[in-house]
């Protein structure tokens, strides 16, 4: 019984979604229409702006889901800084690679047969 | 009901089997056994088996509990998969090296005392050193030489702990030692586990082995030694503080090396430090969620590591290029290689629905939950140069990049069926992440796919990716060699050796000289006539310390005695005065022994 009851909230869940996605993407079309569409297809025209576009995204999101979900795992205050994975990532790629460049000139690098 | 036959016992005498077996059944028999392995430790229910009693000590070479079994199966299933790998190769000596590495492995992991643990750990030092002489280069050698060295001596400190452990304690089962921690015996034992683990400043014997063994050893190579040695420290150290220090730092130190490596398999290598670092951390955490989380991801790693090794190992096997300076704009001609190969790479980055984000996530959260900052923000920025290197670097300058003129093509089938099954794996893993958490050695209702968890993943993914294509230009592979600490033992051996061929010879050809030649000479000729001798000695002196006034005098009555030397001593020296030495020396003699009581 509980599950056929599960099942009839799930099939209604579905249809409420598919109707406002379907409402949403009429009025997106009214109201944005040509500009919209422009905007998308040049944001994915070719790779180089694909990726620049989803970094966009992904930084909104982030940034986002603070107020909308709030923290999942708040262990530390400096995770409340808006987007913190995406600063944080990108600050570690730089770090990384500056570091280990750094390291390389001053000792780590040899040439090939260093040992031979 | 089938704990009659103990796997890694299954697993040496089917290595014994192997040579009496020809080319397709012996094949087949490399897959069976590590499935019959995988189907034993699976079945096996919880208790202690086969317990004897030898030199006095209750010995347990058969335990079986959550942590046990999750870590046997998991090395079986990564048997199944190397043993699938390899299948093209008709080599007896790496499969039955293969075999009795397993075997290892699961001694170790099965292993209730100290004593069977030692023993199977040895072995898996030795059949590891053989899959790396099995690279056939004269590199090859020469690291498997090293291997077996730095093993050795890290067995060395195992046992002496061992016994030291047993000689205090009176007991040699293996159970956690944290509480035993600051007596020798444990930093001994600690030493030895460290070792195994890879933690730097013991770790160089990793990175220098693990690209020179064979294409199909070096892939159950990343599997069993490093994670052994996380499977003994959490059984022996969870919660030790220091093990936090020594993760965060070893998963970026790995992640700094790599960006330096122009070797395909040595930078997978430097990143199996960083994935070890990651758990040895979560071992010091030591709460239920990191040692779960520790337990996971060393499962989750295996497979995927596997799989990245897989990748770099067929594109050696093709090419024979592992350089990532000689490689390039493979996608063409080895498109399956590099979807599978992508895979991997997505899983050990830690990518949503693939099984690295599912179990690294649990390790970092714990770091998070015991309010270790630092710990915590070392991990993600190692997570970071993660996916800069295995994600983005090494596929880029693999399969993309500038065309090298390499020709290429795809693998053999089985490499390709043993990559499918282990990709499968990761996948399977990352979407129904309830599927491992439920072997898990304590209960788990970890949750990784939370919004924000998913979104910052994402972030710190897709910033790392912009910052490796703004660096683009300085990451260009370029040949060359990292200095590690296998330094101080590479060149300080040379250095050794240039000593004993050097000043040490030179130093044991003079006490040569001295007391073998000039010394008898001397000694033959002074006895020849000793009282002529001491006579010439003395004016010898004489001689030396003379003003320039009796000099001529002296001169000559030495050569006088010169002349003469020996004579006749015989015949001028009455009996009578020999007597009388040898009274003089017994009288000597007597009064010294008198006066020295």
């Amino acid at each position: 019984m509980e599950a056929l009851i599960l099942f009839f909230y799930l099939l209604g869940g579905l249809g409420v979604f598919l109707l406002g996605l379907e409402i949403m993407s009429e009025g997106l079309q009214k109201t944005a229409g040509q500009g919209l569409r422009k905007i998308l297809s040049l944001a994915t025209a070719n790779l180089r702006a694909a990726f620049r576009f989803s970094l966009l995204l992904i930084i909104l999101a982030e940034a986002l889901t603070v107020y909308y979900f709030g923290l999942g795992h708040p262990y530390f205050s400096f995770e409340k800084i808006p987007a913190f994975g995406s600063l944080y990532g990108f600050f570690s790629c730089v770090v990384i690679i500056l570091a280990s460049k750094f390291l390389g000139k001053l000792f780590i690098s040899k040439k090939e047969d260093y040992y031979d | 009901m089938t704990e009659w036959a103990h796997p890694a016992l299954l697993l040496l005498a089917g290595a014994a089997l192997l040579p009496l077996l020809g080319g397709t059944a012996k094949k087949i028999f490399t897959v069976a056994l590590p499935l019959a392995a995988l189907a034993l430790c699976a079945a096996a229910s919880r208790g202690s088996y086969a317990e004897f009693e030898f030199l006095g000590q209750q010995l347990a070479p058969w335990r079986v509990d959550r942590l046990s079994t999750l870590f046997s199966c998991v090395f079986s299933l990564m048997g199944v998969l190397g043993a699938v790998y390899a299948f093209h190769k008709n080599d007896a000596r790496q499969q039955a090296a293969g075999l009795v590495y397993l075997g290892g492995a699961l001694g170790v992991t099965l292993a209730g005392d100290l004593l069977t643990l030692f023993v199977f750990w040895e072995l898996m030092a030795l059949s590891a050193a053989a899959l790396v002489f099995a690279g056939k280069k004269p590199e090859s050698g020469e690291a498997g030489l090293r291997y077996l060295l730095v093993h050795l001596f890290g067995g060395v400190c195992l046992l002496s702990g061992i016994l030291l452990h047993a000689a205090g304690t009176g007991s040699v089962a293996f159970e956690s030692m944290t509480a035993l921690s600051g007596s020798p015996a444990c930093y001994l034992i600690l030493a030895g586990f460290l070792l195994n683990a890879a933690v730097p400043p013991l770790g160089a014997w990793l990175p220098d082995a693990y690209p020179r063994a064979s294409v199909t050893g070096a892939v159950l190579l990343t599997a069993y030694t490093t994670k052994s040695a996380v499977y003994a420290l959490m059984r022996g150290f969870p919660g030790a503080e220091l093990l936090i220090w020594l993760g965060a730092a070893m998963a970026v130190y790995g992640v700094i090396y790599a960006v330096l490596e122009n070797d395909a398999r040595r930078l997978l290598a430097y990143h199996i430090i960083s994935q070890v670092g990651y758990m040895v951390c979560g071992v010091g955490i030591g709460t239920q969620l990191a040692l779960n989380g520790a337990a996971a991801h060393a499962s989750a790693h295996i497979i995927y590591k596997g799989l990245l090794f897989m990748g770099a190992g067929a594109v050696l096997e093709v090419t024979g290029k592992s350089r990532l300076s000689e490689l390039g704009g493979l996608y063409r001609s080895m498109p399956a290689t590099m979807a599978l190969y992508l895979v991997g790479a997505l899983s050990i980055s830690a990518f949503p629905l693939f099984s690295g984000f599912v179990s690294k996530a649990m390790v970092v959260s714990a770091a998070g939950e015991s309010s270790a900052a630092v710990p915590f923000l070392l991990l993600t920025l190692a997570s970071a140069g993660t996916f800069l290197h295995t994600g983005l670097k090494l596929p880029y300058y693999m399969f993309f990049w500038k065309d090298s003129g390499v020709r290429a093509q795809e693998p053999p089938q089985n490499m390709l069926a043993a990559m499918a099954l282990a990709a499968l794996l990761c996948l399977l893993i990352g979407l129904f992440p309830q599927a491992l958490y439920s072997l898990l050695p304590f209960p788990c209702d970890y949750r990784p796919y939370t919004a924000s968890h998913i979104v910052s993943s994402l972030g710190i993914l897709g910033f790392t990716a912009l910052g490796f294509f703004m660096f683009l230009r300085r990451l260009d592979p370029e040949p060359g060699l990292s200095l590690d600490t296998d330094w101080f033992y590479r060149k300080g051996a040379a250095a050794f050796m240039n000593f004993l061929n050097g000043p040490f010879e030179k130093f044991c050809a003079a006490l040569h000289g001295i007391f073998f030649d000039r010394l008898p000479e001397k000694l033959s000729l002074a006895s020849a006539n000793p009282r002529a001798f001491m006579r010439i000695l003395l004016l010898e002196g004489r001689l030396y310390f003379s003003g320039p006034g009796g000099e001529a005098v002296l001169r000559e009555r030495l050569e006088a005695a010169r002349n003469v030397y020996p004579g006749d001593p015989h015949r001028y020296r009455p009996v009578g005065s020999t007597v009388l030495w040898v009274i003089t020396f017994l009288l000597a003699y007597l009064a010294l022994y008198y006066l020295s009581n």
